[in-house]
């Protein structure tokens, strides 16, 4: 166990380092010069070497390369050329929203579709099972912005139920804190991007829960506990749900972390200030050391979330073997 | 190929869901062909009244059934134009995404060792890429067209047909058929292309199906945050216009069509492939 | 001599890899062909016996190249067939093919009866037409005797019987016109009622084609009808060999006796030795010390723990054991039992 883990852990910084290096190496070989937007060729050039120098892209490139290497080691983004501000500061704001969306929605929708998904196999091949097929699949068809298009549309325009977008009202809190996440206001701004991720990511959990609901429930032990006489309502939630929990619970941190990386287009559609809308911004402005930034760290948080499933996977399910 | 590809309709054209779904996709198809032709105006023609004047952000009339755009552009010819885009994309880019899957699945599988462990770190690699950020750094850097589109899509998208068609073939490969082939003198590539891949079809399809699905999905994604091809007018882009024009919610005959077009389409896409799968992989058929 | 084995032995090593490097387990080497000595001519049957798990499918796919020896020698036309490699190696699988146990799994589903049946003129790079392939198919099934071929070509395996499906395995083994068929098991997974008719086949071809035949099995009442030689294997070795006929009227081996006594006897007035086995065959990781046989043989004596019996050859007829070709032996046998 211990030596999967290690391996396993192993792996995962394997991949976030190849990531970084292709991420270092794209933006400084493919076509397209990300820094031509900050340096204006129209600047004198000394003018421009100066910049260049403040920036670091004076050096080699190998040397350019370690040097962003170490400083990724020690949480070091570099500054942005749209706010000349460091990027760190910036970014882990953006990561809290990020997370603040995403990881309540995905876990009410793992709710939701586990406990739907089981009750729908429990009573197989009823009108409603059919019917919840064909809206989760269409939800889960449904580009999210759209949805959530649609959802500000009617909930926010029409009914004038909830704010357009943003976290907060404007001028509301001038600084992020905790006082702002436990508002009434952010609570408000929250609501709608969250119901539709709900709605979003309600389809895979639901689909998942009811094919192994389906398959369990054929389980010899489940006919035993009929027949020795255990209500029904206990073997459905103690036998059946039960043993169906493990490939939901093994597949949500992967899950969850391509849910942040998706949250870009949620992010955008509700103007909600999170990493992904970052990054969508940055790459609009070629502020290439914020989206390099952005998407690291988002690329940690789906390895982190692959690595983790893999890990659980490994404790949960005995039939694994380490080798 | 053409045996698994008729059976593949066969066993669809079976359930009732798939038949329905077939048709769904027949129809889009059929759009995407002569949605050009049967268009009253272009994607991009704007549309001037009797007076001379740009018939901006008109609601459905008996002319412009899904009404027009902010630019005087009527939405019902843009959606049979949109249609075209929406599939080549999402089409190639399956069919990519799988050509390259099930090859790195069958090289890694079947001659093990070194290759399996580079390909699975590669593929590891790959799965833990953050799936549109990847994509939207890559398009800002390659520029925008649909062949950049299609690319960017399919480099991250091979990852999990490789998975499964690798499993798949370490079981299939200590089949005996298998070993027949080898003693009747079949070489590596023989064993792969001509004895394993037939085998491999059932998978590739069903991966196709799905990864058709994401890409319709994806494209549209692409599109609405602003990395669309400019120069083409697709379901996601018409989107991203009225989103861009900030009039979406003036207009909702402008926004919701490509979406509902959108829904139905990957919808069947998914029933298609589940119908399909339900058959050929038995697991799922216990299941269910 | 077409093949002649040498000293042949196939080992694995089981449990190498990190878990034994951290001295977690001990590496065992499983000795699943352990010195084998063989030859055969064209046109010879050579029926190779013994219980599951001694060894004979290990050794049938040394003798088609489908794995390498740990050591000795398998000659074939006097090429070392564990040297070869590339267009060498291909030449050497268009002149031995092998006829698998299972009809099901040997057949690739995905494949018609004429792609399997052709697939390996197409393997050997014949550059034959589409129409040749199909022609040759066609002549190989009728070859194999499954009649009419014309209407089983195009279909799909899982469409056939086992005996059909086996039939199609001879004919794409014949497709080739090799010189020697290795056929393992090839009747032990089908009914009874059609066995006989497969054997009959066999035989026919290797008069027709003066092909050389090993013929596996662990069912000693097919052998006669069709074998010229017999060898019995136990735990990796030939524990006994001559002519079939000769090793069926006076085996020599107490467990070849043993294994003949268990075989319902088609010739009455034969009256053997009963002598009865007990146990199962051990572990291949495991071989037991002096004569591997001994922890099951009712004659054994103590020499038999310590000392390995050599080969005691009579004529054609050999016998690995320290009894074997003597006179005392029958007196203890029966002392035991
Ligand atoms: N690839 C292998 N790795 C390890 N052990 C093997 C392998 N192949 C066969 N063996 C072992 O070698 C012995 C002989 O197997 P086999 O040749 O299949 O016997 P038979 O065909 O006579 O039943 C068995 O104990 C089997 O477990
Ligand atoms: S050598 Fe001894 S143990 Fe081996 S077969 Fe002969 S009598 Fe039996
Ligand atoms: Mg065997």
């Amino acid at each position: 166990m211990r030596q999967f883990l290690i391996k396993r852990t192993w792996h995962a910084l394997l991949t976030l380092f190849v990531m970084s290096t292709v991420m270092f190496f794209m933006f400084r070989l493919l076509p397209g010069d990300p820094t031509a937007t900050v340096i204006s060729p129209a600047l004198y050039p000394k003018a421009q070497e100066a910049l260049k120098a403040q920036f670091g892209l004076d050096k080699p490139l190998f040397e350019q390369y370690l040097i962003y290497l170490r400083n990724l080691v020690l949480l070091d983004f570099g500054i942005s050329f749209h706010t000349l501000r460091p990027v760190a500061g910036e970014i882990g704001n953006r990561l809290i929203n990020t997370l603040v969306l995403i990881l309540p929605s995905m876990i009410v929708a793992y709710a939701i579709g586990a406990f739907v998904g089981a009750m729908v196999a429990w009573k197989r091949g009823s009108k409603l099972e059919g019917a919840l097929v064909l809206i989760a699949t269409a939800l889960q068809s449904t580009p999210v912005f759209w949805l959530g298009m649609l959802a500000i549309l009617f909930f926010s325009i029409r009914l004038d139920l909830f704010p357009v977008g943003h976290i907060v009202s404007p001028g509301m809190f001038p600084e992020a804190n905790l006082q702002m996440y436990l508002s009434l206001d952010f609570l408000h701004h929250l609501a709608l991007p969250f119901m539709v991720n709900v709605a979003y990511q309600f389809c895979f959990p639901f689909l998942l829960m009811r094919s192994t609901m389906l398959s369990t429930i054929g389980e010899d032990y489940i006919e035993l506990a009929r027949m020795k006489g255990v209500p029904e309502k206990r073997i459905l939630y103690h036998h059946a749900m039960r043993n169906s929990m493990l490939p939901l619970a093994t597949t949500l941190p992967m899950i969850l972390g391509w849910a942040v990386a998706g949250s870009v287009v949620i992010e955008t559609v509700f103007s909600w200030p999170g990493l992904g809308l970052l990054m969508v911004e940055a790459v609009g402005r070629s502020d290439y050391p914020v989206v390099q930034a952005a998407f690291l760290l988002i690329a940690v948080l789906t390895v982190a979330g692959t690595l983790f499933a893999d890990v659980l996977y490994g404790i949960l399910d005995p039939r694994i073997t380490y080798q | 190929m053409l045996r698994s590809l008729s059976k593949f309709f066969a066993i669809i054209w079976q359930s009732p869901s798939g038949r329905v779904s077939l048709v769904i996709c027949g129809i889009c198809v059929g759009i995407a062909v002569f949605g050009p032709l049967l268009a009253p105006y272009g994607p991009t023609e704007r549309i001037y009244d009797d007076a001379g004047k740009l018939v901006r952000l008109s609601p459905p009339t008996l002319d412009h059934w899904l009404g027009t755009t902010l630019l005087g552009r009527d939405v019902m010819s843009q959606m049979l134009w949109g249609a075209r885009p929406a599939l080549i994309i999402g089409v190639l880019t399956a069919l990519g995404t799988v050509i390259i899957g099930v090859n790195i699945g069958l090289l890694a599988g079947y001659l093990g060792g070194h290759v399996d462990n580079f390909l699975m770190r590669l593929t590891d690699i790959f799965l833990g890429l953050p799936f549109l950020p990847f994509i939207i750094v890559l398009l800002s850097l390659t520029g925008q067209n649909i062949w950049t589109i299609i690319f960017a899509m399919m480099i991250v998208m091979w990852r999990s047909t490789a998975r499964i068609v690798r499993a798949e073939v370490l079981s299939l490969r200590e089949r005996q058929f298998i070993a027949a082939a080898k003693t009747t003198g079949a070489s590596d590539f023989d064993i792969i292309y001509k004895e394993i891949a037939p085998n491999i079809m059932p998978f590739a399809l069903v991966g196709v199906t799905f990864a058709l699905a994401w890409a319709i999905i994806t494209e549209a994604s692409i599109g609405f945050l602003g990395f669309g091809d400019p120069n083409v007018v697709s379901w996601g882009t018409i989107i991203y216009d009225a989103y861009a024009s900030q009039m979406m919610y003036r207009a909702p005959w402008w926004v919701v069509p490509p979406g509902i077009a959108i829904m139905i389409l990957v919808t069947s896409v998914y029933f298609i492939g589940r119908a399909y799968e339900e058959v050929v992989n038995p697991r799922i058929k216990q299941a269910g | 001599m077409m093949l002649q084995i040498k000293d042949l032995t196939k080992h694995y090593l089981l449990g190498e890899g990190l878990s034994s490097l951290f001295g977690m387990s001990e590496p065992t080497t499983i000795r699943a062909v352990d010195g084998i000595d063989l030859n055969l001519q064209p046109g010879e049957v050579l029926g190779l016996v013994g219980e599951s798990g001694c060894g004979k499918s290990t050794l049938a796919r040394l003798l088609v190249g489908l794995e390498a020896p740990s050591t000795g020698t398998i000659s074939f036309n006097g090429d070392e067939v564990g040297f070869l490699k590339g267009k060498a190696k291909r030449a050497f699988h268009k002149k031995v093919q092998m006829v698998f146990q299972d009809p099901y799994g040997s057949l690739n589903p995905q494949h018609t009866i004429a792609e399997i049946v052709s697939r390996p003129l197409v393997y050997q790079r014949l550059g034959l037409s589409r129409a040749e392939l199909r022609q040759k198919a066609l002549e190989s099934l009728a070859d194999a005797e499954l009649q009419p071929a014309s209407r089983f070509i195009d279909k799909f395996p899982h469409e056939l019987s086992g005996g059909q499906r086996q039939r199609v395995c001879i004919a794409r083994a014949l497709v080739l016109e090799p010189e020697l068929i290795v056929a393992d098991e090839p009747i032990s997974m089908l009914d009874v009622s059609i066995k006989w008719g497969i054997v009959q086949l066999l035989k026919r071809l290797v008069k027709k084609r003066n092909i050389g035949l090993i013929y596996i099995t662990h069912d000693l009442s097919s052998v006669p009808a069709i074998c010229d030689k017999l060898a019995i294997m136990y735990l990796g070795k030939i524990i006994e060999s001559g002519p079939c006929k000769q090793v069926f009227a006076a085996p020599e081996h107490p467990y070849t006796k043993a294994l003949l006594a268990a075989t319902p006897n088609s010739n009455p007035d034969v009256k053997r030795e009963r002598p009865k086995i007990s146990g199962a065959i051990p572990s291949p990781a495991n071989v037991p010390t002096g004569c591997r046989f001994h922890p099951r043989c009712p004659a054994a004596t103590d020499i038999c723990q310590q000392t390995k019996p050599k080969p005691v050859i009579k004529g054609f007829h050999m016998a690995g054991c320290h009894f074997a070709h003597s006179n005392h032996r029958a007196s203890e046998i029966k002392g035991v039992v």
